[in-house]
């Protein structure tokens, strides 16, 4: 009951960050938007460890964690900072 | 059951983090939201995980993973700062002018 209502709420946040994303002005909102949604992935599959009562997604969450790393450095280079618009 | 509550309490600090880079106000204290909260609520979860799944290997797993999300979440915030910093963004007007009295320096 507790699971199903933290993973309930755990979707409504990565939809609210998926809203975030579509609906930022800037590069530099994207950027936080996609770095947020990177950990809150990690804690979907940490979530997903519990529903299948087996520690596979852990290796996930230890997977994603890295991946979420070098993705926002990499994005981070991306922001234009000469014209924000 | 512990465990249960302790995931719980991670999923709605990842909620209050979304809910938070709608509104703050500048993109300075949204990464205060997108990188303070998101570091607790993988904390909770990971101290959870960890009730949950007391064999070693899971263990091991989980303090790598911790440990790995407490060594980058600074630097990325920082790399993201870096940048917001170079473009022409004007913080909000409530900062405090003593903490744009510094010049930062690489």
């Amino acid at each position: 009951m507790l699971l199903s209502l933290a993973t309930i709420i755990l979707g409504l946040s990565i939809l609210l960050v998926l809203i975030r994303f579509l609906t930022a002005r800037t590069d530099s909102d994207r950027v936080i938007a996609v770095d947020v949604l990177g950990f809150q992935l990690l804690g979907m599959s940490i979530l997903l460890a519990f529903h299948d009562q087996r520690p596979l997604g852990l290796q996930f969450a230890f997977a994603i964690s890295l991946l979420g790393f070098f993705s926002t450095l990499v994005l981070s280079r991306l922001i234009r900072t000469t014209d924000s618009s | 059951m512990i465990s249960s509550v302790l995931v719980l309490a991670g999923s709605i600090t990842f909620l209050v983090a979304s809910i938070g880079l709608f509104r703050f106000p500048d993109a300075f204290t949204r990464l205060h939201s997108a990188t303070v909260a998101t570091a607790l609520g993988t904390l909770l979860l990971v101290i959870g995980a960890a009730i949950r799944f007391p064999n070693p290997s899971s263990l091991a797993l989980l303090a790598a993973t911790l440990f790995l999300v407490f060594l980058t979440a600074p630097l990325a915030c920082h790399a993201i700062t870096r940048r917001v910093a170079d473009t022409q963004t004007t913080p909000n007007e409530n900062t405090s002018p003593v903490d744009q009295e510094h010049e930062p320096t690489d």
